[in-house]
């Protein structure tokens, strides 16, 4: 034992290999056992995938940053629940990848945003969050209104997503390039900010 | 609280249990062996290496920690599938708290549940939470105390849109509206539009221009009246406001009307069915209409 725990402490890259292996036990039993829990990869009832335009809409989210802001996660607290609606479930989640639950709640939750707002008011507000909410102090982001969705590279996220194990039609992917073409980031990231909440 | 099949379970019992008692053995047995000095290490020449035992403190705040989560694994759910003692269930415990929560405020609830419009609206308490709502739901798009702004009606006044009553409001919040302006751009043409703006704000301003009042108010009669009525009144059952009062949704200037005209609106209001409770729609309709 004693000469076993030499040769590790004299030899540094043994020790760190080491060192590494003892220390990923933890991350190990916590997280590897759960990719094998079914009851956590079951979808709710009303899942679905992201349509073209709302998974454009979830990339420029991701671009902008919205997640260092805003939450994704309703935790079953009773006031949470009473100021954000139902709590979040795993199920809800099997089409986010990667998942925006995010820990960081500077703006509120927006897990239960969708059709809380019409679409005007997300198109005011995204462009400045002032007009519509005097006291927020939310960064206005007017360029979402002037670009252009990016629409190249929309079939080949469909088709890698397909590969995971998102139910898309051929045909959905084949269209997907058409039905986002021409519109604005603006209206991508409306049409997903307006399905969150929406799978439960 | 987890699911996983057998051999998974088996995994994190085995390394939980098992990372448990080799360090517990490892730290009792190092701190209570005799220090054995094989190390004749020695570097620059005289930094030596010597064996002292980890501070007690330390030691012992490891061992009270290993107990503990001891403790911990029987009572909560942290052992393969196994529940722990306490059944300790976030989705239960959500359960439960709402309960008591409900409990707790029960009478009051219920007082306000049965309580009649005029009751409530006399209720300082009643309008201060119907307040607290209107200000957590509303006043994002209708703005403080509900006086509305550009492309968000003002509630305070006299002019409901989807009409005013009781059960019409509370219809608008609970299911929510849509309205749609078509857009008479194509049709009516530039010197349509600005006709029939002229038109209409000759009606709502009491200013007058005969030649285009003359030439708008035809064209009115034509493409408008259908919903806004022929005498401007509007027609809550499309949410087709009254166009002769100076309620504007999206501003009462001439440029805002032939901009409605011409593009056309797409009005809407949210359901609020699942976010709100049956009480709390009550009591911003009293909230509302005590205020308008």
């Amino acid at each position: 034992m004693l000469k076993l725990h030499r040769t590790i402490e004299s030899n540094s890259a043994l020790l760190i290999f080491g060192i590494l292996i003892v220390a990923s036990i933890g991350g190990f039993v916590q997280i590897v056992p759960n990719l094998f829990d079914e009851s956590l990869h079951k979808g709710t009832e009303n899942v679905k995938p992201y349509t073209a335009l709302q998974l454009t809409g979830r990339d420029i989210y991701i671009r902008e940053g919205c997640v260092g802001c805003h939450s994704q996660q309703v935790r079953p607290l009773v006031a949470e629940v009473m100021r954000y609606g139902p709590a979040s479930k795993a199920g809800e989640h099997i089409y986010d990848r990667p998942f925006l639950w995010g820990s960081k709640r500077t703006g509120p939750d927006i897990a239960r945003l969708g059709g809380k707002y019409s679409d005007k008011w997300h198109e005011l507000h995204l462009i400045n969050p002032r007009a519509v909410v005097p006291q927020s102090i939310m960064p206005a982001y007017p360029w979402l209104a002037k670009n252009k969705v990016d629409s190249k590279d929309i079939v080949a996220k469909l088709e890698l997503l397909k590969w995971y194990g998102h139910p898309y039609t051929d045909e959905e992917i084949k269209q997907a390039e058409q039905a986002i073409n021409g519109k604005t980031e603006l209206e991508a990231v409306i049409s997903y900010l307006q399905v969150l909440g929406t799978f439960r | 609280m987890s699911n996983l099949p057998f051999f998974w379970q088996s995994v994190v019992v085995i390394l939980t249990a098992g990372g448990l008692i080799y360090l517990l053995t490892l730290g009792i047995g190092v701190h209570f062996s005799k220090a054995i000095d094989d190390h004749d290490v020695s570097w620059d020449e005289t930094l030596e290496e010597g064996i002292n035992p980890a501070p007690s403190w330390w030691f012992w705040l490891g061992i009270s920690a290993a107990i503990f989560a001891v403790f911990y694994m029987i009572f909560y759910p942290s052992f393969g599938n196994y529940k722990g003692l306490l059944q300790s269930n976030l989705a239960q415990e959500y359960v439960e708290h709402k309960a008591d929560f409900e409990h707790e405020y029960y009478q009051e609830l219920n007082t306000l549940k049965q309580a009649d419009m005029a009751t409530l609206q006399k209720d300082p308490k009643a309008m201060r939470l119907a307040k607290n709502t209107f200000s957590q739901y509303c006043q994002s798009c209708h703005d403080k105390d509900g006086k509305g702004q550009t492309n968000f009606p003002n509630l305070t006044d006299q002019a409901w849109f989807w009409g005013g009553s009781e059960a019409q409001i509370t219809q608008t919040i609970t299911h929510g509206r849509k309205a749609i302006m078509p857009a008479w751009g194509p049709m009516l043409k530039e010197k349509g539009v600005t006709n029939v703006a002229n038109y209409v704000k000759s009606i709502s301003d009491n200013t007058f221009d005969e030649e285009k009042h003359a030439a708008g108010q035809a064209k009115y009669k034509q493409v408008c009246a259908g919903c806004h009525g022929v005498n401007l009144q509007g027609n809550p059952i499309f949410g087709a406001p009254n166009l002769g009062d100076s309620a504007w949704i999206y501003g009462g200037d001439l440029d805002s009307i032939k901009t409605s005209i011409r593009f056309g609106r797409r009005g809407v209001m949210p359901a609020h069915k699942d976010r709100l409770t049956t009480l709390q729609i009550k009591l911003l309709v009293a909230w509302l209409k005590k205020n308008s």
